[in-house]
């Protein structure tokens, strides 16, 4: 008897305890660090239009993935792959930066297709030079539509290997500058509840491409495109976790919740039975 | 003895029901408060986060209409050559649908940095479709 109400109190608490974690947001680690390679991202279409300079290449020599993917509990990551050079000035590097260069990947999750894209701005005054990155999410039916504005995130002064963060965490970006013998690169980062609120469901990523473009608007597939990764269809992706994890908070709560009806209705029969055999 | 019993059962039964009743209400105003946060009349909610030589400027704004729509933004600086600093449009906002925007600027070296937000409906920036308008003044 001693053991089965401490058992029963021992649930209720943990009940409780649950459904105050529920209430309060978890904090969960952000920034998914362990990037691995796409498959079927191996190859790229070079436009390479008006002769426009190899900060849009994207890095598929030797038959090398130009796409990467991360996971967290909280968070999915996109990295794109922009290749190396010996020409400092033919390379991706925040200082090459042109206004209207926007890097893209699409990608659809369930019914809906999303689109995060980094465009930078170029401000010159005088002798100043400001550079700007736009960070903008949107989001349409996998069947077809308009484009729906989601998330912009506006970052005044870039460094290289610096990852920023939008003022609710939703989405983010970092840029590396390539070098004479190591790629550049472009990662996003967006938050696994909020593409859920969006209407993502499950945990397959399809159609998943890159695209490099000059004179983007910052609206997806706008500009010149220079190169797109892989150069037809899309890659896959599964994720470890669905879209977003389950809403474990409630499961959590109910499990005890039942627990203790059932005890409660078995209790409830044996004082009963105990009466009538009185 | 058995009614020594009956009278610890119908305690901790009691017990049981209290923690269950608590986490009922507890369950109602969590509803409660996410159904107060989905009917609220307010369309832009925007602010200032002070952040170490970073001020951000956020809004969040949401779609309290019936239909699909469409918004503009413009932000406003006293210090850069153009005043326009940023400007868009935001497409195509589903009702209830929310869209977030930040954006992290760099702290004056000296003097105030002055920036306005304006949010308009519709495409045209035109003081009828007005829906906010804030400034916040950052000193360096």
């Amino acid at each position: 008897m001693q053991a089965k109400r401490a058992a029963t109190i021992t649930a209720a608490f943990l009940s409780l305890a649950c459904l105050i974690s529920y209430l309060i947001s978890p904090a969960w680690a952000w920034n998914p660090t362990e990037m691995q390679d796409l498959p079927e991202t191996d190859n790229s279409t070079d436009y390479d239009v008006s002769g426009a300079n190899g900060r849009f290449d994207i890095y598929t020599a030797g038959g090398t993935n130009g796409l990467q993917v991360g996971e967290d509990g909280d968070s999915i990551a996109f990295l794109i792959k922009l290749a190396n050079s010996s020409e400092p000035g033919n390379r991706f590097s925040i200082q090459n930066l042109a206004t209207g260069d926007q890097y893209e990947v699409d990608f659809t999750i369930g019914n809906y297709t999303f689109a995060i894209l980094f465009r930078a701005i170029i401000i010159r005054f005088f002798i100043i030079t400001i550079r700007i990155g736009t960070c903008s999410l949107y989001y349409k039916l996998a069947s077809g539509g308009s484009w729906s504005s989601a998330e912009y995130y506006l970052r005044v002064g870039l460094t290289s290997g610096t990852t920023y963060t939008s003022a609710n965490g939703n989405i983010g970006f970092a840029l590396t500058n390539a070098t004479s013998t190591s790629p550049g690169s472009v990662k996003f980062i967006i938050k696994k509840q909020r593409l859920y609120d969006l209407g993502a469901r499950g945990n397959l990523v399809s159609d998943i491409y890159a695209l490099a473009t000059a004179n983007g608007n910052g609206q997806p597939y706008t500009g010149t495109p220079n190169d797109r990764c892989p150069s037809t269809g899309g890659a896959t992706w599964t994720l470890q976790g669905d879209i977003p994890d389950l809403p474990m908070g409630i499961l959590i709560l109910a499990l005890p919740l039942i627990a203790i009806y059932i005890y409660i209705s078995k209790h409830m029969r044996m004082i009963h039975g105990s009466k009538i055999a009185h | 003895m058995g009614q020594k019993s009956r009278i610890s059962a119908r305690k901790l039964t009691a017990l049981l029901f209290i923690i269950i009743a608590a986490l009922l209400a507890l369950m109602i105003l969590s509803l409660y408060r996410q159904l107060s946060q989905s009917t609220e009349v307010r369309s832009v909610e925007a602010g200032l986060i002070e952040a170490e030589g970073s001020p951000t400027i956020y809004f969040n704004l949401k779609n309290i209409g019936a239909n699909t729509a469409n918004y503009t933004y413009r932000v406003i600086c006293n210090l850069t050559a153009e005043p326009t600093l940023d400007e868009g449009i935001i497409l195509n906002v589903p009702p209830g649908g929310i869209f977030y925007y930040t954006i992290a600027l760099t702290s004056p070296e000296q003097g105030t940095l002055e920036v306005t937000l304006e949010v308009y409906k519709d495409e045209e920036t035109v003081s009828q479709n007005l829906l906010f308008r804030q400034k916040w003044i950052i000193k360096g």
